[in-house]
């Protein structure tokens, strides 16, 4: 038994051996050398030979207004962009849990925008909501009463929007999923004892996904806290630093003004701030899958 | 049992090759092969004759040399001028060139990080005259090549092109380090059909009279758009602005792009520069704390503040200053030389009915910013002599004028002017370049857009225009500490 249990594990090696050798070269050592660097002064120019300079990237971070200001933004922009997400998606499942003519195509048309790049649905929307030429910002000029919705007054709704058609689908397709999995039976109970559609909703299908609910807002603060593909293609972050979220700081700090030290350690400390909830997502879904 | 433990350590080794060979190829460090700038022996000992005697060249001595240069326009541009010298010179001079087009999203990005692993396999970079003093380390001066006849055997030299171009490409120290290959420039793009009918209907005049008092407090006239000021901008940008004409054929008045990015950065510079103002002073010291900034500053802030710019355009940059210009929105924008060709095509709703001429002046003058897309010798390159064989070829009118032709805009001026019948904007180029060119600093590019985002933070309101000076140069400065 015991060779065949030593067999039993070289053979598990040998299969994990691939992803180990991959996660290491790409995962491990970046992110040990990313660390490294947070404690030097590099820069293209000096990347071969860096400056230690210890705890001032970290200093010089926590000094940053532009940075606490991203960092405010990203938090801002996550709780309400996912709030409206979850609030939609959900909404949104009850109007496909009965069956009608057209509902699968009704589906797959929903969940288009979800497939299509962040980036790219940024550079669409940046011409759908242009101000001279963009039939979106026409169409909503009823509603918002100007066809500026890139400008100041209104950039940070229109990026909210931008995102919520981006990702409810994501949303949609996390709670739709769960709630087919609901075993008939209870609905069925719930409906014997004299419970309305509404009262089965919140008291009998809501706590039986409430797992895949906490894992899907989880999940999409985290996503909407590192926002950076759909504000970058819409805005670059301004105007000035309006729109600047943590992401597109780093971004900015590290290949705009080449500086890898300070961009490093504002990647730890965003790391470690997304740490905790990080952990906890990773925990229930375990706890869910197992 | 050994048969699979050797298995898994053949395995493990091949995993571990593959994963450590990047990481073994360690990086050269480029400041020891940076102090060689002469002209290798081999250069010297093995002239080359180009345009004389048989061809000499051997599969022994035949080099290629890689070319980094950007896709797009200027890369199609580029490539012709490559294949041309390819078929005509290679086997005269021994050397064939072959691009290396790296995507025009974040080129710039990659291609410094593979400037700093210091390699050699690239013979020369594409770089912008903004950005030799992000990269001078990585650049090789190129006149002592150009000095010398064995390599430079075309006999081309740097006054082939226009001064302001290669003074963009000379370093602090005096050393010119790029080969001028692209020029851009900043127009102001303007309609001249409502611009005409201002200079000549005394009812648009006298309303034109009327909103600049009451807007600026002062009884201006309309000018010529090649006489104004940047008051005469300021004061055409009211009148045509619905909110305080309600006459006006547009919405407003003009396009002023204030999305964060160094491009727009720089369309605010020819204000600042008219007024007196100047990035960088001779040392290499940011200077943005003084009265010319603040009053360049206020301009742009006035456009935003008073609704004389798309609200939008706090967001918009050169496709959608060109968007606004086509749907009729904007009377004129100070833009990029590359928008009038698009906006004039026949295909376009203001085909014929547009004009450009220098941006306005100001206290100090009339200035033309311009920067120019330029080629540089990789200072790790292990072939530089035979590189400079071939990029001395593109000092010649020859491979300037088939860069012209194929859709490139070479800082060159009898080229540029030969053309003009084709391209009016080539003529316009070389002589508003010529006349108030002004190339940036060559260490611009390290705080281009921290500027931008400081502006923007000014211009919209998020700082007031005192402390966006002052602390615009407080970051300026020590971001510029980091690199002497």
């Amino acid at each position: 038994v015991s060779k065949r249990k030593a067999r039993d594990q070289q053979t598990s090696i040998l299969l994990l051996l691939p992803l180990g050798v991959w996660l290491l070269c790409f995962a491990v050592i970046p992110l040990a050398y990313g660390f490294w660097l947070s404690f030097f002064d590099a820069r293209m120019v000096n990347l071969s030979n860096p400056a230690w300079v210890g705890l001032n990237n970290y200093i010089t971070i926590f000094k940053s207004y532009q940075f606490r200001f991203s960092l405010f933004w990203s938090l801002r922009f996550a709780i309400i962009s996912v709030s409206i997400e979850m609030v939609l998606g959900m909404l949104i499942v009850q109007l496909f849990r009965k069956n009608f003519w057209g509902r699968n195509l009704a589906i797959t048309l929903f969940m288009l925008p979800m497939v299509i790049s962040p980036v790219l649905m940024g550079t669409m929307f940046r011409l759908l909501f242009d101000q001279a030429i963009g039939p979106l910002s026409y169409l909503l000029s009823g509603l918002t009463g100007t066809t500026a919705i890139l400008g100041m007054n209104w950039i940070n709704s229109t990026i909210i929007t931008a995102d919520t058609i981006n990702m409810t689908p994501m949303v949609f397709l996390n709670v739709y999923t769960a709630s087919n999995g609901v075993s008939g039976d209870l609905t069925e109970a719930a409906k014997v004892d004299g419970a309305n559609a509404w009262q089965t909703l919140i008291y009998v299908i809501y706590p039986v996904i409430m797992p895949i609910l906490l894992i899907t807002f989880l999940e999409r603060i985290l996503a909407g806290f590192l926002m950076f593909s759909l504000v970058f293609a819409l805005t670059g972050g301004g105007p000035g630093i309006f729109t600047q979220s943590a992401s597109i700081f780093i971004w900015n700090t590290a290949f705009a003004s080449g500086d890898f030290g300070v961009a490093n350690a504002a990647s730890y400390i965003l790391a470690l701030l997304l740490l905790f909830p990080a952990l906890y997502l990773v925990r229930r879904m375990m706890r869910t899958i197992l | 049992m050994i048969m699979k433990k050797m298995v898994l350590l053949i395995v493990l080794a091949l995993m571990l090759s593959s994963c450590a060979q990047p990481l073994t190829a360690a990086p050269t460090n480029p400041t020891s092969v940076a102090q060689s700038t002469t002209v290798p022996a081999a250069a010297t000992t093995a002239p080359i004759a180009a345009t004389t005697g048989p061809s000499k060249c051997t599969a022994a001595n035949m080099y290629t040399t890689k070319i980094v240069y950007t896709p797009g326009p200027e890369g199609d541009a580029m490539t012709k001028v490559v294949d041309y010298f390819n078929t005509t010179y290679s086997q005269k001079v021994c050397v064939t060139a072959e691009l290396e087009f790296f995507g025009r999203d974040q080129l710039f990005t990659k291609q410094e990080a593979i400037m700093a692993a210091g390699t050699d396999q690239v013979d020369a970079w594409f770089i912008t005259s903004r950005s030799l003093g992000k990269y001078g380390k990585f650049l090789d001066p190129i006149e002592p090549y150009l000095n010398d006849t064995t390599v430079n055997t075309w006999g081309g030299t740097k006054d082939h092109f226009i001064k302001s171009s290669t003074d963009g490409l000379t370093n602090l120290d005096g050393k010119l380090v790029g080969i001028p290959m692209d020029i851009s420039a900043n127009f102001l793009i303007y309609r001249k059909d409502f611009m005409d009918k201002l200079l000549s209907d005394p009812t648009w005049q006298a309303t034109y009279k009327k909103i600049s008092l009451a807007q600026m407090g002062k009884d201006m006239t309309p000018k010529d758009p090649d006489q104004w000021t940047w008051d005469d901008f300021l004061a055409t940008s009211y009148f045509f602005t619905k909110k305080y004409n309600p006459d006006s054929p547009t919405e407003y008045g003009n396009y002023t792009a204030g999305k964060v990015m160094p491009a727009d950065a720089y369309l605010w510079s020819n204000v600042y520069y008219d007024y007196g103002g100047s990035w960088f002073d001779n040392n290499g010291n940011p200077t943005f704390d003084n009265q010319a900034f603040r009053d360049a500053l206020q301009i742009w802030k006035t456009m935003f503040t008073n609704g004389l710019t798309p609200p939008g355009s706090a967001n918009g940059e050169y496709p959608e200053t060109s968007a606004a210009i086509t749907a009729g929105q904007v009377a004129m924008s100070v833009d990029w030389n590359a928008a009038y060709n698009d906006l004039n095509a026949s295909t376009s709703a203001v085909s014929g009915k547009l004009a450009v001429v220098a941006p306005p002046a100001g206290p100090a003058g009339r200035f033309v910013h311009n920067h120019t897309m330029a080629l540089a010798l990789n200072v790790n390159s292990t072939h530089k002599a035979e590189t400079m064989r071939f990029m001395t070829w593109l000092f010649t009118d020859e491979a300037s004028k088939l860069y012209a032709e194929n859709g490139g805009i070479p800082p060159v001026a009898s080229v540029l002017t030969g053309m003009s019948d084709a391209h009016p904007d080539y003529k316009w180029m070389s002589d508003y370049v010529a006349a108030y060119g002004k190339s940036p600093a060559p260490y611009a590019g390290i705080i281009e857009l921290m500027v931008s985002q400081y502006l923007a933070q000014g211009y919209t309101g998020q700082l007031s225009i005192d402390d966006t000076a002052k602390q615009l140069q407080a970051a300026a400065v020590a971001e510029m500490a980091k690199y002497k």
